[in-house]
């Protein structure tokens, strides 16, 4: 017995079922209640059915192909949404998870992994670099992906497709997995951050020469969200705005690179645009669940409780969903930021679509 | 269906199943030669060096950032056993197109001891840190300018890089002069303080292993014990494994498993293999530098008595 069976008592039997006869739209607007009343170690037992008789060995083996395994009689499938920080891989995630045969989480951040798989197969005086052994590690590289998205996915049994989200470049993870990204201008994507950070209590995720400014920031922002100017935090800071409009741009380069070849070797790609999304989300989201197989009829309906409305029909500034608005940045970045921007991911603007050329 | 090789969750030999073991050391302290010698019993099989401390390291960091999901369970628990189904995979294959039958599977890398894999068995080659520092800058000299460039920090290898050029065309510079092989303060520190820090990572992670609830078992094995006594030290380590030293085959000059070699040339991979060979090079000031950084790991190895060596 393992510790997911230790943990699976009556009770969190109960809170399963009740949780999976529940439609997603319900179950979000009951989540911050849940969250207040069953305590967070029964929580998460209900997010973790039981093993099945063949425990969690389903994913390590594959079938047809690397990213396709037999899961008892279903077979379920492996793919990935992937793309720049504050750019909709949530809104894509949420909608995603509509269907009741698709299950996505995130953020496993996989990169970390598959750099190492890299480097244990292509250094050449590592013997997982030679032909025969490189393709048993690269096999067993993907054996752990696969095992760590399905023991986090088990809470929808209908799910056939199950994902990973993470804000990152297009990158294979699995061989031939199908893959999601989504591209979002890099001025709204600028904008959002910068919020973003003002909302969040911890500097882990601010590089070290911005926290100084982020720290002085923030007092000023809690105290009076709707009227902080972002451009007195670091949207005003010239390093930090050089700093993310360029990991924007080697995210968007890293892609555009990325993509001619893993569509030479039959990796099925969707690129979708949040500003897309915005204006034409039926027709975005019937796309969305094409790409996957599945029938757009068996989803929900895109809804606010569910996250899943463009906007968020108000603006919140204390939330993680604080706007999502398209073109904001219009209204808000002075000419020396615009610059910067320039400067930094003004061609990859012009790769992306976003600008006809510098002159904006 | 693809199938993998099933994944075994069980570490010792039985049967059906090969056990496990790793070999772990600093680099040029005899983790070939051990390899080499277990390899000599018909029911082992070592190979190397597969560097698995890569994966480790990224699994590490994957399950140690609070906020990720894969810190979490049950995705923690999940990634560190299929961590450990990838290296028996890995480990497997390569063991058993060497030796088919072999009831332990080895991996020898050169790298720290970790605790890695419950269950499983572990030897440490430890070696003196002053003939591993001769020993290595032989190596990268052998190896030459882009090794040496790729593989040591940029503050420590000056020393190296103006050496290694003429190295090929005069090997044999250094039995002239022997006082220049280690003539550089950076240099001296900075492979005392490699050989510092593994052997402090090591003797903890020994630690670790040996927890009961780890379930591991570790076996110190020095150089100079096997320079002294090599086939004392390779039935040691057999029977760490629980095997019968009278099935295996003894040292020889062809399977690189005997103490020393024939050879002293030091363009050579196996370049001399001798105990005590850093009294021709370090020099008093040499010999200061090392002791500044390494000499209280030296004593506690055992390798000096005090700082007067």
């Amino acid at each position: 017995m393992n510790a997911l069976e230790h943990r699976d008592t009556q009770l969190t039997r109960l809170l399963r079922s009740a949780k999976n006869a529940t439609p997603e739209g319900l179950r979000s607007m009951l989540r911050p209640v849940v969250r207040r009343v069953v305590p967070e170690d029964i929580r998460a037992s209900v997010h973790e059915p039981p093993v099945g008789p063949e425990g969690l060995a389903a994913a390590d083996r594959w079938v047809d192909n690397h990213y396709t395994i037999r899961d008892g009689g279903t077979l379920r499938r492996f793919f990935f949404l992937c793309g720049c920080f504050k750019s909709g891989t949530n809104w894509v995630q949420n909608l995603i998870n509509l269907h009741p045969h698709a299950n996505v989480r995130g953020e496993f951040h996989f990169e970390v992994l598959r750099n190492a798989v890299d480097q244990l197969t292509n250094v050449y005086w590592f013997l997982g670099s030679k032909p025969r052994l490189r393709e048993v590690a690269l096999d067993g590289s993907e054996a752990m992906i696969r095992r760590m998205i399905y023991a986090s996915t088990r809470d929808k049994p209908g799910a056939t497709w199950l994902g990973d989200r993470t804000p990152n470049p297009l990158r294979t993870m699995i061989r031939g997995a199908p893959q999601i990204i989504i591209t979002r201008d890099v001025r709204d994507v600028l904008v959002s951050w910068s919020f973003h950070h003002m909302r969040v209590d911890t500097e882990m995720g601010i590089a070290v020469p911005f926290r100084e400014c982020w720290a002085e920031a923030r007092p000023r922002f809690l105290a009076d969200p709707d009227g902080f100017n972002p451009l007195d935090g670091l949207l005003g800071h010239e390093g930090w705005v050089r700093h993310h409009a360029g990991h924007w741009a080697q995210i968007c380069r890293a892609s555009r690179e990325a993509l001619p070849k893993l569509q030479e070797e039959g990796t099925p790609v969707l690129e979708l645009k949040y500003e897309q999304l915005h204006a034409d989300l039926d027709g975005e989201v019937e796309r969305l669940y094409r790409f996957l197989d599945l029938d757009p009829a068996l989803a929900e309906a895109p809804s606010e409780a569910t996250k899943t409305r463009p906007g968020f029909g108000r603006e919140d500034r204390k939330s993680f969903y604080r706007k999502g608005a398209v073109g904001e940045w219009e209204n808000v970045l002075p000419e020396n930021i615009r610059g910067i921007i320039k400067e930094c991911a003004g061609e990859e603007m012009i790769a992306a679509g976003y600008a006809q050329d510098l002159n904006w | 269906m693809h199938t993998l090789t099933e994944p075994t969750r069980t570490t010792s030999a039985t049967a059906t199943r090969p056990g496990y073991f790793f070999v772990r050391g600093h680099p040029r302290s005899g983790t070939n030669w051990v390899s080499n010698l277990l390899n000599l019993h018909p029911a082992v099989s070592c190979t190397g060096e597969f560097h698995f401390e890569t994966i480790y390291n990224a699994v590490h960091r994957t399950k140690s950032i609070p906020w990720q999901i894969t810190g979490r369970e049950p995705i923690r628990t999940e990634l560190e056993e299929a961590f450990g189904d990838m290296v028996r995979r890995c480990v497997s294959r390569a063991c058993r197109d060497h030796k088919p039958d072999a009831a332990w599977h080895g991996d020898r890398t050169p790298s720290d001891l970790l605790c890695w894999m419950p269950g499983a068995r572990y030897v440490w080659v430890l070696r003196d840190g002053r003939d591993v520092a001769v020993s290595w800058t032989f190596h990268q000299l052998r190896k030459g300018r882009e090794v040496i460039e790729a593989s040591i920090p940029a503050d420590a290898s000056g020393h190296l890089l103006r050496l290694c050029d003429g190295f090929a065309e005069d090997p044999e510079r250094f039995v002239r002069e022997p006082e220049l092989l280690l003539g550089d303060e950076a240099w001296v520190r900075h492979v005392a303080g490699t050989w510092d820090r593994r052997y402090r990572s090591d003797t903890g992670a020994a630690r670790e292993i040996e927890r009961p609830e780890f379930d591991g078992e570790v076996l110190a094995v020095r150089y100079e014990d096997l320079h002294a006594d090599t086939e004392a030290q390779r039935d040691r380590m057999l029977e760490f494994l629980g095997l019968d030293p009278a099935e295996s085959e003894p040292p020889s000059a062809e399977t690189f498993t005997r103490a020393g070699y024939d050879s002293t040339d030091p363009t050579k991979y196996r370049r001399q293999g001798e105990v005590g060979d850093w009294k021709k090079y370090f020099t008093d000031q040499a010999r200061a530098w090392y002791h500044d950084v390494a000499g209280d790991s030296l004593v506690r190895a055992g390798y000096a008595k005090d700082e007067h060596w």
